[in-house]
């Protein structure tokens, strides 16, 4: 193996007074490696994959120094259209990277401009489209695909071009499942297929623990880790303020080991931990265990605060994004609302506030007909969280953004003067009360926005999907302002793709697929329900998985969420009676 | 149907929409003439009707002209009365009024003249033909083809990028603008219960919001476009030709003929121009 890039003591800046987001990186990568980079939000990942294919500094300017090179040359001697041609690039947003109107003429744009004769880019197109599987798709418009296929069509304009290296700045990240899915596969088979190299931004552990040679960790700018997998998240298992989320089965083993000394090295993937499982069985005790959630009567909840019976939405245009949608939500409860995108999620909670009027059925909020209540007077009651919160950002201080619901609804300035107070004392925003939002960083502009909404008081709060994009702790953020909101009394709604966020905060889980609900449940229930999830395309957090496969090789049926109850199904040896081959501590199932 | 905002495209294969490229911008030019050309209100509206037959016959939608006849109403509403009741130029044939006396103020002032009524007419008339005659040609045409067409007529590729890009992200920025306003809806902004001075001001509140994501998405772009080697320059190959096939060659001629023509007789004859009509008016 040769190295295709090296980077060689990179630092930069975006202009001269900026401070520095690149500082002293080194590293080669290899012809055919797979290298995922890691790390939180504001690490510099964005930049590092920008300085590799010259658009930093040839495009952006700033302070660059160190050197870039790719087969030997210098990025900074290389022509725009050579550079291209070298390093494929795709980015995360999938609307903005589509710049044509058709399939065939996304995948046409680069070879134009590299003046590719027109037999030739025929051959070219045909050639990316079959291999990110949309051939028959030449004549579509991009709009019209779904998030994974504009991705997937990303991917084929930069695979036109033939460049030697892929580098992938988070690709997935808006993506729902399927789509997230489709664009792992294709890029597992550019590498394994194709021995083509491959960079990619991701924060998602799992694919990370499968699927890389080696795991490039930055913070603040610097290269902190470089490692292989295995030894990468061994590294992070033995940090307790691991910027990166660790495998399940990997936090799962870190546990165990804890507990009984018994694992050298931790597995980072489901196959290798269930092999590791069943090494180990007989020197350990299984207590199958059946884990209950406290459900209360439904008629003790009283009457629902919103209450759905055959709702149906159908748009303009005749598409059918609800049918017979019947649900109830009490006060007090935690839902969850999962499915793939197109699923009706986002069109049912907007009916719930109002931006949307059903075409048929009954939706009753507050026991009265939604009909009957205009947006303001439910924005009294029912609060909205929207996932970027910039787009419900437009005060200057940080105050005025907080008092602006308020303002709106009161005509008494104490009241809304103590509601202010209490709201961003709730989300600690008190030091910045002068500030502008858009001054402060991502974290707390969504604490900004949560306040904005708590200041009105709502009694319900909907999160529509507010962890995409995020990091460990941005997600784990959000997690914790969901649940304490949710102790506080108040009724919450999330919609989200993120279904290991879920256990430890949501009760209830309503699974929508092609605009019905297709289960409505509590959390263990739908995650444990496999037929219902294979047949939409969702994966139960890796844990719910792995066990499955103690079901496997148990012989009997457990259903435990997180890790800690995983680990609580297993005890030490001496414990019991038995030895030699699995034990079990009690026969009979225990319910918890 | 592929929406753009105001402009929106229609897959069709009518003999009108198979018209090459270059022939539907030289009827756009030549519709940019004659609404100069002419003042007339009969002339400029059988023009409006000849638009409006030819978008029908090229696949677009009486629904969707509907709506950008609707959008121009009020600005031909508008010209219509400012014409009729302050143009005197070809005449004051009363239509209506003058106030009668005993109102105070206006009493015996503001009379609506037909002259300046059919001469306002006539303006809205403009009005429609200019608002409809550009979406008549890219609602019809292949966006490729267009470009190919106003390449072909030395427009720099840069222009036409720029153009189709316009046309791909007006509808992203639409949506962002009424994920905006619904954001304030949701915070209890009901704009319809306020004075005008702060319903300006709180729609001025959205373009922050609407600036900043905007040049973030503009950054991505930019980014997007460096990525596939985007430089501007004519100096590039392109996927899809245009050939001008003998029906083009003969519509184009037709129009070019018909356009000089009609200028002729405009200059020439007065055809087409208002003292034709205000013979009718009186």
């Amino acid at each position: 193996m040769s190295a295709i890039i090296c980077v060689q003591d990179l630092s930069y800046r975006y202009s001269p007074a900026a401070p520095l987001v690149l500082k002293e990186i080194n590293f080669e990568v290899q012809t055919g490696e797979f290298v995922a980079i890691m790390g939180p939000s504001g690490a510099g990942k964005s930049t590092l994959c920008l300085a590799l294919n010259g658009i930093i500094p040839n495009f952006f300017g700033g302070n660059f120094y160190g050197q870039v090179s790719i087969f030997g040359q210098d990025t900074i001697q290389l022509s725009v259209t050579q550079l291209a041609q070298n390093i494929g690039m795709v980015l995360q947003d999938p609307e903005m990277q589509l710049v044509t109107n058709s399939v065939e003429d996304e995948v046409a744009f680069g070879l134009e401009n590299i003046k590719v004769p027109r037999d030739e880019m025929r051959s070219r197109i045909d050639e990316a489209l079959e291999i990110v599987r949309l051939k028959g798709y030449e004549l579509k418009h991009p709009a019209t695909l779904s998030g994974g296929q504009k991705q997937r069509l990303a991917i084929a304009a930069a695979l036109a071009l033939r460049p030697k290296v892929m580098v992938l700045d988070e690709p997935t990240s808006q993506l729902d499942p399927i789509g997230m899915e489709e664009v792992f596969s294709i890029i597992r088979e550019l590498n394994h297929r194709y021995q083509m190299t491959v960079l990619l931004v991701t924060h998602d552990s799992e694919r990370v623990a499968e699927y890389a040679d080696r795991v490039i960790l930055m913070d603040d700018g610097q290269i902190v880790a470089d490692c292989q997998p295995a030894e990468f998240f061994f590294s992070q298992m033995l940090n307790e303020a691991a910027a990166v989320r660790l495998p399940q089965v990997t936090e799962f083993f870190a546990g165990f080991r804890k507990k009984f000394h018994l694992i050298p090295d931790p597995p980072i993937v489901l196959s290798t931990a269930t092999e590791q499982l069943q090494r180990i069985w007989p020197e350990v005790t299984f207590t199958p265990t059946q884990y209950k959630d406290p459900t209360i009567d439904p008629k003790l909840l009283g009457e629902p605060l919103i209450s759905a019976r055959d709702l149906c939405f159908t748009y303009p245009d005749g598409t059918e994004a609800l049918t017979g949608i019947s649900l109830d939500i009490h006060a007090g409860e935690c839902l969850a609302i999962i499915g793939q995108n197109g699923g009706g999620k986002s069109t049912l909670v907007k009916h719930f506030v109002r931006l949307l009027k059903q075409t048929s059925g009954d939706l009753k909020i507050y026991g009265r007909p939604a009909m009957e209540y205009s947006v303001g007077e439910l924005a009294r009651r029912i609060g909205f969280v929207y996932q970027n919160p910039d787009a419900q950002i437009f005060c200057k201080t940080v105050e005025e953004e907080v008092a602006f619901g308020p303002a709106n609804q009161l005509d008494d300035e104490v009241e809304v003067k103590r509601r202010v107070k209490a709201a961003m004392a709730d989300m600690d925003l008190e030091q910045f009360n002068d500030e502008h939002p858009l001054a402060l960083s991502k974290g707390d502009r969504e604490r900004v926005a949560v306040a904005a909404v708590l200041a009105m008081e709502p009694e319900i709060i909907i999160f529509d999907e507010p962890t995409t994009g995020q990091d460990k702790l941005g997600a784990q953020r959000i997690a914790q302002i969901i649940d304490r909101l949710h102790k506080q009394g108040r009724t919450v709604i999330v919609i989200t793709h993120h279904l290991y966020l879920l256990p430890g905060y949501v009760d209830r889980v309503v699974l929508m697929g092609d605009g019905k609900i297709l289960r409505d449940a509590a959390l263990r229930e739908v995650f444990h329900d496999v037929d219902i999830l294979r047949e939409t395309y969702l994966s139960p957090p890796q844990i719910v998985e792995f066990s499955h496969e103690i079901d496997r090789i148990s012989g009997f049926r457990s259903n435990s969420l997180t890790v800690e109850e995983t680990l609580d199904l297993f005890h030490p040896k001496s414990s019991t009676p038995n030895s030699g081959g699995p034990s079990f501590e009690k026969q009979e199932l225990r319910e918890q | 149907m592929i929406a753009s905002g105001y402009i929106e495209h229609f897959q069709s294969n009518s003999p009108i929409a198979r018209l090459d490229a270059r022939v539907k911008l030289i009827m756009v030019f030549s519709v940019l003439i004659l609404v100069f050309a002419w003042n007339n209100p009969i002339h400029l509206g059988c023009l409006v009707l000849a638009i409006i037959i030819l978008s029908l016959l090229g696949g677009v939608p009486l629904s969707y002209l509907w709506k950008l006849i609707l959008i121009s109403i009020p600005f031909g509403i508008i010209l219509t009365l400012i014409h009729g009741f302050f143009n005197k130029w070809f005449g004051t044939t009363p239509l209506l009024g003058p106030v009668p006396d005993w109102i105070p103020l206006l009493g015996g002032r503001l009379t609506m003249f037909k002259e300046g009524t059919l001469f306002g007419l006539g303006m809205a008339f403009r009005t429609f033909a200019l608002m409809l005659a550009i979406p008549m040609v890219i609602s019809t045409t292949d966006m490729n083809k267009l470009v190919l067409g106003l390449i072909d007529y030395h427009v720099p590729y840069k222009i036409t990028f720029v153009f189709t890009m316009a046309l791909r992200f007006a509808p992203l920025l639409i949506e962002e603008m009424r994920a905006i306003q619904d954001a304030q809806r949701l915070r209890g902004l009901d704009t319809s219960k306020m004075k005008l001075t702060r319903r300006v001001k709180v729609s001025a509140a959205m373009v922050v919001p609407l600036i900043l994501g905007t040049m973030m998405k503009s950054t991505q772009l930019e980014i997007a476009l460096q990525a596939k080697a985007f430089s501007g320059t004519n100096d590039r190959t392109y996927l899809h030709e245009i050939k001008m096939t003998r029906t083009d060659w003969l519509v184009g001629g037709l129009v070019v003929g018909g356009t000089i023509l009609a200028v002729l007789l405009r200059i020439f004859y007065g055809f087409g121009g208002f003292t034709f009509i205000s013979v009718y008016a009186r």
